[in-house]
């Protein structure tokens, strides 16, 4: 087998839903072992959540799920109780990594707290992925998404004026999961140099805190708070979204670069016209400027003219794409970038590729494992039990 | 002291602007030793320039910028001019010294200076190297340019938005976080596999396929049962209410979402039990979904009583999900995240003074940490100590450079700086402007922000 960035680590997973799954998913594309350790009977909770195919709901089925637990294996683990603790113990004796996402009163709750774990394991890395962090104020107090995307900022300058808005999908959930990801890495650099595991303690509102851009050094430097109409006054006019004749453009001139905007238009003695010359008029009659001179322009041009047109000028113009467009795109396409997955219960389907390419070593997509897909590998063949011992579990609800 | 967490490892960091220079800062937050390269011909514009302390820009502009600090904080900084022969030669010599190479350029850039990664495989040959751009390094557009916006257009942008509205991008540059933070996720990742084989490699980041890694669910759904998403603003597929309300205060808006039917009980108790609570049509989640619009007027009468934390802790305390919307005033003085020490307060040169800025990466390590933040490098402000240390040429070899334009402090480059229309700003509406900002932030840091004149003008004033 090919070597992957990753081969050779072994992950328990005590992830469910996004934030968890998503850590863990990319170490598993990049060939980490990643054992996920599902509740019997219901499983992670994303296996509840849609999309599903053909709309129907079955833990089999959810596209969310298989997304994001690609290339793991499944095991079957009652964590409430004393045998499915101790059975845990076991497997974390072996491991590398353990990532989870529980509230953070669970962990321990279950005896299963960093220094416990230590005790069996000194090598080893536990990653804790939470809403608010292993300690604060808010540390006990529930969160989803929108809550996240609220508290943390981005909602503040998302938006319209009267409206704060969350970007879509599960954008604060994906970032700790990248972020966690980024950090069981320096943990295990770290772990590599001095042989020392350690506990990394992450929290989701801080990492979408730390996507502000330039608006949390504004207030230290300025004393200045965005609101959302930010996009289209802070740095210069025109600069955002518009309508053209077949969608949506991204209009960014660049810096000094009205030469350009007026080439775009057909017309380069425009530079000469007050509102092109001024910036701060620009600024003030933003409308106006719209409707003399983009607006026209907008309406007799489609998406990929306006964009190739301006892209040609080395303005940095884009498009609004959906997501059916994606797959159908000839670069996306010329680079490979989609992959399809085989599944039993799914057949053949589409799956967005990797986030990056690492040219020397490969990433892989392979399906995600049915609930308990692996329990007999690893408790029989790993752990030594027989097939009756696992009857027998099977029976008292453990796996 | 225990060792840091990221010590011993070295970056050349050819990246400039935002997405590459907030991927970069991951490493140095940990430890790492970044050296930042610009040239005189070309420094780090336009966030070398943007955010002056207090809306001075000074003498030196280029050194003073908060956006550029808020970027580069604890990395080193050089200039080398690499359309001089000279300068190529002594980057070559730090490759030599490095483990990773970062750069942002558009892909025929490194190969025009003649530093692609097989010329930096020949000098080190288990040099790292990433390269981050908008449409990645292959493929018939990877020679567009491309901007925030142009990464989060594939496909966030379309499910970004109100149903009865366009599209909008997200107003925190998030396309190009997620370019740079996918570019330091994959350096650590090929750093743990040189350290147990020994080989480096070539690293390939696109922005825009980033993002649709972000947004995977909604191509499944495509995949699978060709719906392609829309619109829902902050609504949810299932959950309700599921939504972002006004406060008393007309700036201040606090969001719930209500995910079952324990929850829901638990927010009409907190709300005082109003007899809309008890009505048919919302005694179900399927019959809350349906009526959300009715529903989100009647919290919202609830919500518009109280300030945005108070609806927040009340409903929390009930056990509902709830969290106040905070702009970077709130973010910057929210008690949690004073308490985690998420903005630690980085003492900069004397013109700019102490300043918080946020942490890179966030995750609170239990052995180790990335040391204390030094404040980001002036333009060249690390010349001397590294081509002298590292590199141990001499005091006269590094003049006879300076002297040649290949280093230097002086950046050549001009292009109009000057103060944040502050007036024009407020104009707008684009901004809430607050006076005292610093004796705000000065209160809740627990020492003095700013800059030491800023003091003295003060004493003057009393």
């Amino acid at each position: 087998m090919e070597e992957q960035a990753l081969s050779g680590l072994k992950v328990l997973d005590l992830t469910h839903f996004i934030a968890g799954p998503y850590c863990t998913k990319l170490m598993a594309d990049l060939g980490a072992e990643v054992i996920k350790v599902e509740r019997p009977g219901q499983g992670d909770g994303a296996r509840a959540l849609g999309p599903f195919l053909g709309d129907e709901p079955h833990p089999e089925k959810s596209g969310f799920f298989l997304y994001l637990n690609t290339n793991k294996k499944s095991i079957t683990l009652n964590l409430k109780s004393q045998t499915g603790v101790r059975l845990l113990k076991e497997l974390a004796r072996d491991a590398d990594v353990v990532v989870e996402n529980f509230e953070p009163r669970v962990m321990p709750s279950l005896g299963l707290s960093y220094e416990e774990l230590k005790r069996i394991n000194p090598r080893l890395v536990m990653t804790s992925i939470s809403n608010f962090g292993q300690t604060g104020p808010y540390r006990d107090y529930k969160a989803t998404d929108l809550t996240l995307m609220a508290l943390g900022g981005p909602m503040a300058i998302t938006g319209d004026e009267d409206r704060p808005l969350k970007p879509g999908g599960s954008q604060a959930e994906y970032m700790a999961g990248l972020l966690g990801f980024s950090a069981t890495m320096i943990a295990l650099l770290w772990l590599e140099e001095t042989g020392l595991g350690q506990h990394v303690d992450l929290s989701i509102m801080e990492c979408v805190s730390g996507n502000l851009e330039g608006a949390t050094t504004e207030y230290p430097y300025l004393g200045i708070s965005r609101r959302r109409l930010m996009q289209r006054f802070t740095y210069g006019h025109p600069m955002g979204l518009y309508p053209c004749k077949d969608g949506y453009v991204i209009i960014i001139p660049g810096l000094g670069k009205m030469e350009s905007m007026a080439m775009l238009l057909g017309d380069p003695s425009l530079v000469e016209h007050e509102l092109f010359k001024s910036s701060r008029l620009r600024q003030q009659r933003a409308k106006e400027f719209d409707e003399l001179f983009l607006l026209p322009y907008l309406r007799e041009h489609t998406r990929r003219e306006v964009f190739e047109q301006a892209q040609e000028l080395r303005m940095p113009f884009g498009y609004v794409m959906g997501i059916d467009e994606l797959l159908e795109d000839a670069h996306l396409q010329a680079r490979g970038f989609f992959v399809k997955v085989e599944h039993p219960m799914m057949g053949e389907v589409t799956y967005p590729g990797p986030p990056f390419r690492m040219e020397e070593t490969p990433w892989k997509a392979a399906r995600a494992p049915l609930m308990g897909e692996d329990n007999e590998e690893i408790y029989c063949q790993r752990l030594g039990y027989t097939k009756e011992d696992l009857v027998k579990l099977r029976e008292r609800g453990i796996i | 002291m225990p060792r840091l967490l990221m010590e011993g490892v070295r970056v050349l960091d050819l990246t400039m602007a935002y997405a590459g220079p907030i991927g970069t800062r991951v490493w140095a937050d940990m430890g790492a030793e970044v050296i930042k390269v610009e040239s005189e011909q070309r420094i780090d514009m336009p966030t070398r320039v943007l955010m002056f302390p207090d809306n001075e820009p000074g003498e030196d502009p280029w050194n003073r910028g908060g956006y550029f600090h808020r970027l580069n904080v604890n990395k080193y900084g050089i200039t080398l001019n690499l359309n001089n022969p000279r300068g190529v030669e002594i980057l070559k010599k730090l490759v030599k010294i490095s483990d990773v190479v970062a750069e942002n350029f558009s892909p025929r850039t490194m190969q025009n200076f003649g530093l692609d990664y097989e010329v930096l495989k020949g000098i080190k040959p288990d040099i790292i190297m990433v390269s981050m751009s908008g449409f990645g390094n292959t493929g018939p557009e990877r020679d567009y340019v491309a901007y925030v916006p142009v990464m989060e257009a594939a496909g966030l942008t379309s499910i970004t938005g109100f149903p009865d509205m366009m599209p909008m991008a997200t107003g925190t540059g998030y396309g190009d976080w997620l370019l740079g933070m996918s570019g330091a996720a994959a350096v650590l990742a090929a750093l743990y596999y040189r350290r147990r084989t020994g080989k480096g490699q070539h690293i390939d980041v696109s922005g825009r396929e980033a993002v649709i890694t972000h947004i995977g669910e909604a191509v499944m759904d495509y995949t699978m049962n060709s719906r392609v998403w829309g619109r829902i603003g902050n609504r949810h597929p299932s959950m309700a209410p599921h939504g972002c309300y006004h406060c008393k205060d007309k700036e201040e808006q606090v969001t719930i979402a209500v995910s079952n039917d324990d929850e829901w009980k638990a927010l009409c108790k907190a709300m005082g039990d109003p007899p809309w609570t008890r009505e048919e049509r919302f005694s179900t989640a399927l019959g809350r979904w349906q009526n959300q619009d009715e529903l989100d007027g009647l919290i919202e009468e609830w919500t518009s009583k109280h300030h945005h934390y108070e609806a927040m802790h009340i409903l929390q305390q009930a056990g509902v999900p709830a969290g106040a919307v905070l702009n970077s005033k709130g973010v910057l003085l929210d008690p949690h995240l004073l308490e985690r020490r998420f903005f630690p307060v980085i003492e900069h040169h004397p013109d700019v003074g102490k300043r918080p800025q946020p942490m890179q990466m966030p995750a609170k390590f239990s052995e180790s940490w990335g040391g204390p933040l030094k404040p980001a490098p002036r333009v060249g402000e690390h010349n001397e100590f590294i081509l002298g240390q590292l590199l141990g040429m001499s005091k006269k070899e590094i003049a006879s450079l300076e002297k040649d334009k290949v280093i230097g402090t002086s950046p050549s480059v001009r292009i109009a700086w000057g103060k944040m229309p502050l007036d024009l700003l407020a104009e707008t509406g684009a901004f809430i402007v607050d006076r005292n900002y610093l004796e705000e932030l000065s209160s809740a840091y627990g020492e003095r922000i700013g800059r030491a004149v800023e003091e003295e003008k003060h004493q003057e004033g009393s």
